[in-house]
């Protein structure tokens, strides 16, 4: 057996040390590579983006921080993927005291959509937004930040008259349609619901699936009853019962609203195989002609823009009136929007770049490049959304609500209760009498 | 003399491990306990303190009872469809056959994919419009088999089972190869010469001998079946309607979506607590006495 022995005390306080400070030094290099990647320049603004690198949006941010970057000498950008998958990263940098100084999102309607607001995590853009735009803006000599918004904007940006958020662009749902598909089947955009059913019966005789929607998120398949309901009963009741405050099948319109949408399950006029395809996949199938209509959100062009086929024709129409319908000037929407981490390095200069990203010019090219609709005055959006704009300007093109109900900023149990029922309904496992039971059921359980 | 000297050494040994274990791992460990005990919200600096009612919710909660359910299928299913899989596949290409090293390159190839681009390789696959599965079945005339393979509850479970196998056997393969490689040339050819088939060389010799391997690959695999989030996150996130919901996609809702880590941290720490039972059970439940060879 061989015996272990230092030759002296010297070698053995020579091992006990290294012992300890190799570690140490490790643990300390360690802690310095770290940090290293958290400090930044003092004059970098970090700008997050809800798309990934290659993306169209993301192209356009990357566009506009060359030209702030060109316009402030002196001054490096940066942009960061936090959309979707990447939202936990910089959620965790929130957390860790390191924000990006420009984020998307953390800042909407509801206590929890609220709460960075109230706990002071955003920069308060209030004195920002009553200072006057530089004429270079484009939008005058005298106008405010907050004058230069469109004013169906400002109940998503403000929290208690305070600006907390500035848009980036408006978010509407609609109808989208391949016009070449109609034309062929010499069909017209219709305008009422029987018009609708006429379109997909034609659609469907003719081979082609009327509609393609995504059944992998509950989303999409609400926005349906979300419009039909919308147009029959108006918003005020959903709302309500949404809240708790009375009980959903006791609103009259409900019933006949959930059986419009039992006849578009039933009779076979989405896309088959809905049920397991993703919301890019369905809007895919859309431009691939697999389907003639989608009902998405005007982010639609902008987010397929690579997609698209060369030629494509795409029409759009509001979501079909009914006979008598309260609700039939409806346009479900939101508005994105950015926001300014008050722990940020430079919140002040994140603060200046939401202020030049205004610029008309700046709305100009990113509304032309994405087909978005802008927040901002005296930016028009592509003739096919001219009547959703009109309605965000105040005029006649009808009520600007809160998508899905708002319901995404309701509790788990409550969002559940409204949602699944009618993805249930989708996929065959309940018939619309079921259904409006058991979101009625659902919403009284989670008052 | 010796054990003074080694005593001495023990301490400064040990101190640099135990301090890396104890901020990287004790810590973390306490305060997701602690955290599971509170509302935190993870925006808010304060952690309210609720005590055991996140464990109550979760008892109440008939998704997380799901969550539990389909996790032990995952957990089952992928068992018995891995392990006898791999086994074949590593006593097969063991086997002096022409091509075998290019058939075990071929298995293993899966794995140097990352896991979401396996999962999304799959996802396109199991596509019901343009998918490659409903795609061949439309070629051989099976059109009426063809089926939104991730949107139906009855065909997601297994979808995701069989796709996280094809991206995994390779490596469970390499570990019972390299079992199989310790198991004496001679012992088999000794059976061989006895006219002993492959299958009965492999049942009364291979497999008894591999046995300590195959327990131990046993509880990693629950192990990492009780953790398993990407692919399902990346395939089905966990639909359609909860019908793939395991432990890391309820945690991943609970914390990243609904912003609630309290509860997410008390899901943490009942997943801790069934990952150690159930290695505790298996461990002891496999265990027998060990052939030395």
């Amino acid at each position: 057996m061989s015996r272990f022995r230092f030759r002296s005390a010297a070698s053995h306080r020579w091992w006990l040390r290294w012992t300890v400070l190799l570690p140490v030094a490790l643990l300390v290099l360690a802690a310095a590579v770290t940090a290293g990647a958290a400090v930044r320049e003092a004059n970098t603004v970090e700008v997050v983006t809800f798309y990934p690198e290659g993306a169209p949006d993301y192209n356009n941010l990357v566009a506009i921080n060359r030209s702030f970057e060109a316009t402030h000498p002196g001054i490096k950008t940066k942009t960061t993927f936090g959309g979707g998958q990447g939202a936990p990263n910089i959620l965790a940098r929130w957390r860790a005291g390191n924000p990006p100084e420009v984020n998307v999102g953390f800042f909407g309607r509801g206590p929890e959509a609220e709460a960075y607001a109230t706990s002071g995590q955003l920069v308060d853009l209030t004195s920002a937004m009553n200072r006057v735009l530089p004429k270079a803006h484009g939008y005058g000599s005298k106008v405010k930040w907050k004058d230069a918004m469109l004013p169906a904007v400002k109940p998503f940006v403000t929290l208690k008259n305070k600006y907390y958020a500035v848009p980036s662009e408006i978010t509407a749902i609609t109808f989208f349609y391949n016009r070449a598909i109609f034309k062929r089947a010499g069909l017209a955009a219709p305008q009422t619901w029987e018009q609708f059913l006429a379109v997909c019966k034609k659609l469907k005789a003719g081979g082609v699936a009327p509609l393609t929607v995504t059944g992998t998120f509950n989303g999409y398949m609400q926005l349906y009853f979300d419009y039909l309901l919308a147009r029959r009963v108006g918003t005020a009741p959903v709302l309500d019962a949404i809240a708790g405050k009375r009980t959903f099948a006791s609103i009259k319109g409900v019933a006949a609203a959930a059986a419009n949408l039992q006849t578009l399950v039933k009779k076979g006029y989405f896309l088959r195989g809905f049920q397991a395809t993703d919301f890019t996949a369905a809007q895919l199938n859309f431009f691939q002609g697999k389907a003639a209509m989608i009902l998405m959100g005007t982010w639609l062009e902008g987010e397929m823009k690579d997609s698209i086929p060369p030629g494509f024709e795409l029409g759009t129409f509001p979501f079909p009136g009914v006979p008598g319908g309260k609700g039939n000037g409806v346009v479900f929407g939101a508005v994105n929007a950015r926001t300014v981490a008050a722990k940020s390095d430079n919140p002040q200069l994140g603060v200046e770049w939401l202020r030049y990203s205004a610029r008309q010019d700046i709305q100009r090219a990113r509304i032309k490049y994405l087909q978005y609709i802008s927040p901002y005055k005296g930016v028009k959006t592509d003739p096919k959304y001219a009547l959703l704009q009109k309605s965000f300007e105040g005029g006649s093109g009808g009520a600007f609500e809160t998508s899905y109900f708002g319901v995404f900023s309701q509790p788990k149990g409550r969002r559940d209760a409204y949602q699944v029922p009618i993805a249930e309904l989708f996929f065959g496992k309940l018939n619309a009498t079921q259904m409006v039971r058991k979101i009625s059921l659902g919403l009284t359980a989670n008052r | 003399m010796l054990n003074r000297q080694k005593r001495k050494l023990l301490l400064p040994f040990l101190a640099p491990a135990l301090l890396l274990y104890c901020v990287f791992f004790l810590y973390p460990a306490a305060r997701t306990f602690h955290v599971a005990l509170t509302s935190w919200n993870g925006i808010t600096p304060d952690l309210p303190f609720v005590g055991l009612d996140n464990f109550r919710e979760l008892a109440d909660d008939p998704i997380f009872r799901g969550t539990i359910r389909n996790t032990a299928v995952f957990t089952i299913l992928g068992a018995i469809v891995l392990f006898p899989l791999a086994l074949f596949l590593a006593f097969a290409t063991s086997e002096k056959v022409f091509g075998a090293r290019t058939f075990r390159f071929i298995v293993l190839a899966p794995v140097a994919l990352s896991v979401a681009t396996a999962a999304l390789l799959w996802k396109f696959a199991l596509n019901p419009n343009f998918g490659l599965v409903n795609g061949l079945l439309g070629a051989v005339d099976l059109e009426e088999w063809s089926r939104p393979w991730l949107g139906m509850e009855s065909t997601a479970m297994i979808a995701v089972v069989l796709a996280t196998i094809w991206h995994g056997v390779g490596i469970w393969m390499i570990f019972f190869a390299a079992a199989i490689s310790r198991v004496p040339q001679e012992l088999k050819e000794a059976a061989r010469i006895d006219g002993a088939s492959s299958w009965r060389i492999f049942c009364h010799i291979v497999f008894p001998l591999i046995w300590d391997v195959t327990r131990i690959l046993i509880v990693l695999w629950i192990i990492g079946a009780l953790q398993a989030f990407a692919f399902i996150f990346a395939m089905t996130g966990g639909g359609p309607f909860n019908a793939t919901n395991v432990f890391g996609t309820y945690l991943y809702d609970a914390a990243f979506v609904e912003s609630r880590f309290g509860y997410a941290a008390a899901v943490a720490v009942v997943m801790f607590g069934l990952i150690l039972c159930f290695t505790a059970i298996v461990t002891r439940l496999t265990r027998r006495a060990t052939v030395q060879y």
